[in-house]
């Protein structure tokens, strides 16, 4: 025994100051545990909760049997379209002129727009989507998410499904060479050599013949919609993971949420995830599971939870590619969400991960935005000049050049 | 740089502001429960890491098990004031079940490792020091590491120690006694610790 021995106390200090360090780095995702601690610690007891299943129950029968009755009576209400201002038939061909693009608009507000030159027809129109043909050239896809849309775009002996996204299609009859590029959502592309049927996600796009094999790559997700599809482009999603989907916590669980995110069913998908237990997955998913769980929860308009995974593919795969995606998509969705102090810390951090990562010109402008309009020039400068360094031709050039010139008359008077 | 943030209020206000959260909580007002986790969040999980180390691969779920606890138990806070104290309290409670926890689970698989603990970004030989005083931890029992944890790790005061374990100030002091005895006994003992060890 060492009885005149001891521990010196600047080694318990020492250890402390390193928690704390530590404690300063982690993540803070704040929205997330207030979310998971109210969902279990609020929710009603099982007498409470069973009162509104009971009214409800009965409101429903009522609603139910005045819906079958109307609809009984009003029949389908299949969606509808229009070429050029006129409304389109079922069956008909259209070809897009030269020149100049041509936008099918459907009733649902989906939009098709075929380039100059290709040729479709609508084949079949439901009262929850519609099935295209496309016989040759390019076209790029704004379907709407609804929930219950069921889409599909026929080119050749390939069939795209869809259920809720913005992609782009080219169908060359000529090679048998199908090109599918996903700026946002998910699609199940089908035909030889996929198998079973091939997802994509945003940020990947497909090659695949006839006789060829399928090429996914991963490519930069920007939106290239044509001036037709522009407006409603939303920013740049994160590049997703490879198409095979994530080693969930059980089978079950992968069967209930990713089956549906792959089919775009992103609303469903949450409230797989959610009976799952949301947390449980982001502690036992892989980081392709993870990124596609955070993707389905934004997509199904749920930031904190996409947060949530995020958050957790950051924590537990920080050296992993995907987790720099995450990194990014997190601060897009403090962006997003009006916080931009967070934002900031994020895209720093995504910046900080490489000399030029996939999305570094989206997260260096953003910076410049976010500096410039919190008034803190110093940041602001040093911010626009990282920007500028890397990207001179970016979009955001013209802003990063007008903060410096502003920041210039300040310093000359200093 | 100069964006928003959401400090807390000293003094008279931070009281005030603590009873309109507190009232807010049991009201169930989303927006207590998110502004209570957003500011006490980092102060939970330094308690959590004092308890149980910086590796403690656990840590996330145990931060969500003390808000979650916070939130289905603030109806028992009696004094609003005391929501800072009522928290690390809960965190203590929660990391106590968590050691326990884990040394049944060691017991049954009949390792006496601790679990990997991944070393935080200090110097080489902070890490090692901080691994080994876990280590040793470990060895005492949960009642008098965690009084340990709280007063040579933390600073914490023998009251604030007392009412973070839900114990007396005696009773604090006695396994205090008893835990530095051991402790700086085995740290004596200890490889990783000899570059710290002093001779009283």
């Amino acid at each position: 025994m060492n009885d005149d021995k001891r521990l010196a106390d600047e080694a318990l200090r020492a250890v402390a100051a390193d928690q704390d360090a530590l404690v300063a780095r982690l993540p803070r995702s704040p929205d997330a545990i207030a979310e998971e601690a109210m969902r279990r610690a609020w929710r009603p007891s099982r007498r409470m909760r069973l009162v509104p299943y009971l009214a409800m129950a009965g409101v429903a029968a009522t609603v139910a049997f005045a819906v079958a009755f109307f609809v009984a009576r009003a029949g389908r209400n299949d969606l509808r379209f229009e070429v050029a201002g006129r409304a389109g038939q079922a069956g008909a061909s259209v070809t897009a002129p030269a020149g100049a693009p041509l936008p099918l608009r459907f009733s649902d507000g989906s939009v098709l727009v075929f380039q100059p030159g290709a040729q479709t027809r609508v084949a079949r129109l439901t009262d929850s989507g519609a099935e295209l043909v496309l016989d040759s050239g390019r076209l790029v896809a704004d379907v709407r998410h609804t929930g219950e849309a069921r889409w599909s775009v026929v080119a050749g002996p390939f069939k795209v499904r869809v259920t809720g996204t913005r992609f782009g299609a080219e169908w060359s009859p000529a090679s048998g060479k199908l090109a599918v590029e996903m700026f946002e959502g998910a699609v199940v592309v089908e035909g030889p050599s996929l198998g079973r049927g091939l997802a994509l996600r945003g940020g990947e796009s497909l090659e695949v013949g006839v006789s060829l094999p399928a090429v996914v790559t991963r490519t930069r997700p920007a939106p290239v919609a044509p001036p037709e599809l522009a407006p409603s482009v939303s920013p740049p999603s994160s590049p997703s993971a490879a198409p095979e989907p994530a080693v969930a916590a059980t089978p079950r669980a992968l069967a209930a949420w990713s089956e549906l995110a792959t089919s775009g069913r992103y609303a469903e998908a949450l409230a797989a995830a959610e009976r799952e237990g949301f947390s449980h997955l982001c502690r036992q998913l892989d980081a392709d599971g993870l990124l596609a769980l955070g993707d389905a929860a934004r997509y199904a308009s749920s930031p904190l939870r996409a947060r949530q995974a995020f958050a957790a593919l950051v924590r537990r795969f920080s050296h992993d590619q995907r987790s720099h995606d995450a990194l990014f998509a997190l601060g897009r969705l403090e962006f997003e969400a009006g916080a931009p102090a967070a934002a900031a810390r994020w895209f720093e951090r995504y910046l900080a991960t490489a000399r030029n990562p996939p999305l570094g010109e989206e997260a260096a402008g953003r910076l410049v935005e976010i500096y410039e309009r919190a008034g803190d020039g110093e940041a602001a400068v040093r911010a626009a000049r990282v920007y500028l360094e890397r990207h001179p031709d970016g979009l955001r050039a013209g802003l990063a050049r007008k903060v410096l010139a502003a920041q210039a008359p300040a310093e000359a008077r200093r | 740089m100069r964006l928003p943030t959401t400090p807390r209020p000293a003094g008279e206000a931070g009281r005030e502001d603590d009873l309109r959260l507190v009232r807010g909580l049991r009201e169930h007002e989303p927006w207590a429960a998110a502004v209570v986790v957003d500011r006490y969040l980092e102060h939970v999980r330094r308690v959590l890491m004092r308890v149980m180390g910086a590796g403690e691969p656990e840590i996330d779920d145990l931060v969500q098990e003390v808000f979650t606890r916070a939130l289905a138990g603030v109806h028992r806070l009696s004094f609003a004031g005391a929501l800072s104290s009522w928290l690390t309290s809960i965190a203590v409670f929660t990391g106590r079940e968590a050691i326990r926890r884990r040394s049944r689970w060691r017991w049954l698989w009949f390792t006496a490792e601790p679990p990997e603990r991944p070393a935080p970004q200090a110097s080489a030989e902070v890490s090692d020091a901080a691994r080994a005083v876990y280590a040793l931890l470990d060895r005492l029992p949960v009642d008098e590491r965690i009084a340990f944890a709280l007063r040579a790790v933390d600073g914490m005061d023998l009251r604030e120690v007392a009412a973070a374990c839900g114990v007396s100030v005696p009773t604090v002091r006695r396994r205090l006694a008893r835990a530095e005895r051991r402790f700086h006994a085995l740290a004596a003992d200890c490889e990783s610790l000899l570059p710290w060890v002093r001779s009283t």
